[in-house]
């Protein structure tokens, strides 16, 4: 096996196979794009182009001959790829990596090199967990694994599983014991390509509102038999490795939906330019203005966030429980509201399925399924909720800053290392410290400073009402007002995400991101959604911010932190 | 301490407070509105850290001490009374959800100032397991 794979492959080889996304003749362009989404399809082009560009091996740790490093990495290829196309980046597919994440983070050596081989031979494996009748509560999961003499059987069902009906291999979330508990269940490896298609029926097909083209299956299984080394980890260890598993998909998730933000922000900001209305242009309309900025805005704040969640994957391996379930908490919603702000901008346009516009509603549509797909907000909430008290206790006001590689973009992060993800985070939340170091606020322009003294009240805040919460409002069952918590708390590790990325990249050769505007307009609208009542954005700040949008739209650059050279024909 | 806010609004961006606070506390005390000329005092920073933390009572932990305050700690929780707690019932089968089980972790942590393991509930289900569990620990210190 290979073991120096070649990860030289970049966004930007990646950003050029996709080609120019605005040519009407590129096959992997918005049109293409847009009529795979009409016929319910994914795009055919976009598969083969993915299959040539070895994208599989993404989802692969070098170690076993593919290309994942560090899940920053994988988060801005899976951005690449949804800036065209959200429904190509999952159907093509991200779920492949889910399965592969239980796998690399709990399988054996024989296990792992079977999923690398099927994965690196262009092969697709799902992840099947979801059972229509129990959704999010993994924990009363029915399908059952069975032993038999020196053979598994599997019996039951998995329902809104993307690519089922197609993949070679599926990681099953299935029943090994008794009851509720939480030691109930394990990870099964099940070969779908040479075990007996009689036992299983995989041809269901769920039509769906958005990634329309995504072939979202299902299977019911009757006594398929698997081989008694098919678990993955220790039986019944299925709910610790989904623990640790799932944090790295909650921070590639959002940050790929960043991609898709991207196209929605440009499509409008194209629109807002093109349109002349009242002897002007839209984008000289002042509500128009303000909306495509504050989209810019959160876009980069959620950039921020996810980024930060990536990193600290590595960087903070122990404290991940708490920020990747905010990332996937906050950054779709942020972004979900972010496109109905834009929505209503584009106005009629936005309801078109067709013509120079029409990417905007596919887009649109696909965007909130990584909302409640794989862990939905409240779930996210109910994650950090129970372990706030604790940080509260522990570390807001008082623990250390992180470590600069947390927010140094050109920081090397290395590979992965899932053992290391802990299931809490033990009190520990060096995050929002970045609000609270009298070192940082020192360095920050006047208007930057006020608004991080404004949420530093708030961490305060907050620090009181988590420290008197009582236990009965940490679980599921909590009331609105412990949700709201979460809510908060989340809003703050977006802006401690944007404190520290600004801070930190002050070597940076782009001007833009070394300067304060970006940052103050982020934390302005963060400080809003907290309820503070600042009105506008300072005239100047919103100048400056259109402007650039408006740059980087002319020269074709991502509206990211990044600012990727996208394609031209 | 109050002041006008007149210098920061000009309400030309109706957007910025087209999504006022998604989840407003309930009680939502009304905020600082002189953001512009706010100061925080240092006091603010470091007073009234009060911790959670206990003074370390392990050296004086026994099987029933380590019991009593356990089924009082799920008690609390699932807001009954602890003669209401079964000591050899199933803590998932009188309510004590995955999540909780999981910050129970946190609570022996804080209260005798050990290290365990976050899934500890999981692997030993009731109190009485939990109860023999922690009291080994403690004497292997
Ligand atoms: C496009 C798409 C692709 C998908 N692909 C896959 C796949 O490949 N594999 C797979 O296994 N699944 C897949 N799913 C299924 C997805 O994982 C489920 O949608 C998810 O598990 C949530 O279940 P549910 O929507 O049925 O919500 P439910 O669990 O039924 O929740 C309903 C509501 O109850 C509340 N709630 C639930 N749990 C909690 C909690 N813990 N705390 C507080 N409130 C709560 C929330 O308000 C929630 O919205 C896919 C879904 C979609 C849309």
């Amino acid at each position: 096996m290979n073991t120096t794979a070649d990860t030289s492959c970049t966004t930007a080889d990646l950003e050029q196979v996709l080609g120019d996304a605005h040519d009407r003749d590129n096959p992997l362009g918005f049109r293409a794009v847009l009529e795979a989404d009409e016929r319910g399809e994914i795009l055919p082009e976009g598969e083969k182009a993915l299959g040539s560009f070895g994208f599989n091996a993404e989802f692969v740790p070098r170690r076993l001959g593919g290309r994942l490093v560090d899940i920053e990495r994988l988060m801005l290829m899976m951005r690449t790829l949804s800036r065209r196309d959200p429904t190509l980046a999952l159907g093509y597919g991200f779920t492949s990596y889910i399965s592969g994440s239980a796998m690399w983070t709990s399988g054996n050596e024989n296990q792992q090199r079977r999923m690398a081989d099927i994965l690196l031979g262009g092969g697709k494996t799902a992840a099947g967990y979801n059972e229509l009748a129990h959704g999010n509560d993994f924990t009363r999961t029915d399908l059952a694994a069975t032993t038999h003499g020196d053979r598994i059987l599997i019996n039951g069902r998995k329902q809104i599983v993307n690519n089922f009906g197609r993949a070679d291999a599926v990681v099953l979330l299935a029943r090994t014991g008794e009851g509720p508990g939480n030691r109930s269940h394990s990870h099964l490896f099940v070969d779908l390509v040479d075990g007996p298609a009689d036992r299983v029926d995989r041809d269901v097909r769920y039509p769906t509102v958005g990634l329309r083209g995504c072939l979202i299956g299902g299977a019911e299984f009757t006594d398929y038999p698997v081989p008694a080394d098919a678990p993955i980890g220790p039986v019944g260890g299925a709910m610790e490795t989904v623990l640790r598993a799932f944090q790295t998909t909650r921070a590639v998730l959002p940050g790929m939906m960043v991609g898709t933000s991207d196209t929605l922000l440009r499509t409008v900001t194209r629109f807002a330019l093109d349109r002349k209305l009242y002897g002007r242009r839209v984008a000289a309309l002042p509500h128009a203005r303000a909306t495509l900025v504050g989209a810019f805005l959160d876009l980069l704040a959620g950039d921020c966030l996810s980024t930060v969640a990536c990193r600290a994957l590595h960087v903070l391996p122990g404290q991940t429980s708490v920020l990747t379930a905010a990332n996937k908490y906050l950054v779709p919603k942020v972004l979900h509201r972010s496109s109905h702000a834009l929505g209503t901008v584009l106005g009629a346009n936005s309801y078109l399925r067709d013509g120079t516009y029409g990417i905007f509603q596919k887009f649109a549509r696909d965007l909130p399924a990584i909302t409640f797909a794989h862990a939905n907000a409240s779930v996210c909430q109910a994650t950090m909720l129970p372990q706030l008290p604790r940080l509260a206790a522990t570390s807001w006001l008082r623990a250390p800053r992180p470590p600069k590689d947390l927010f140094e973009l050109d920081a090397p992060l290395g590979d992965i290392d899932y053992g290391a993800l802990e299931l809490t985070s033990r009190g520990a939340d060096h995050l929002t410290a970045m609000l609270s170091h009298p070192g940082t606020r020192a360095q920050l322009p006047d208007a930057a400073a006020r608004l991080v003294e404004l949420l530093l009240t708030d961490l305060a805040d907050l620090r009181e009402r988590c420290l008197a919460l009582p236990p009965s409002e940490h679980s599921v069952v909590a009331g609105r007002a412990g949700f709201a918590l979460a809510d908060r708390y989340a809003q703050l590790a977006m802006a401690a995400s944007c404190l520290g990325i600004w801070q930190h990249n002050q070597h940076s050769d782009d001007a833009f991101l070394r300067e304060a505007d970006w940052l103050t307009g982020a934390l302005h609208r963060i400080a809003a959604r907290l309820g503070h009542d600042l009105g506008a954005l300072p005239d100047s700040t919103e100048q400056r911010l259109f402007d650039e949008l408006i740059f980087r739209e002319k020269n074709h650059e991502g509206f990211d932190l990044g600012r990727p050279q996208l394609s031209l024909a | 301490m109050r002041a006008s806010t007149s210098a920061v609004r000009s309400y030309r961006s109706p957007d910025v407070k087209a999504y006022p606070n998604p989840y407003p506390y309930p009680d939502q005390k009304p905020l600082p509105t002189n953001f512009h000329t706010l100061h925080i005092s240092r006091s603010l920073l470091m007073s009234d850290l009060t911790t959670d933390i206990s003074t370390d009572v392990s050296t004086a932990a026994t099987v029933e001490t380590v019991r009593t305050w356990l089924t009082e700690r799920v008690a609390y929780f699932l807001d009954v009374t602890p003669q209401d707690i079964a000591h050899d019932g199933l803590l998932v089968e009188i309510g004590l959800d995955s999540v909780y089980a999981l910050t129970l972790c946190g609570d022996v942590e804080d209260e005798y100032g050990i290290l365990v393991e976050a899934t500890l509930a999981w692997d030993h289900p009731t109190i009485d397991a939990l109860t023999a569990h922690i009291h080994s620990e403690l004497g292997a210190r």
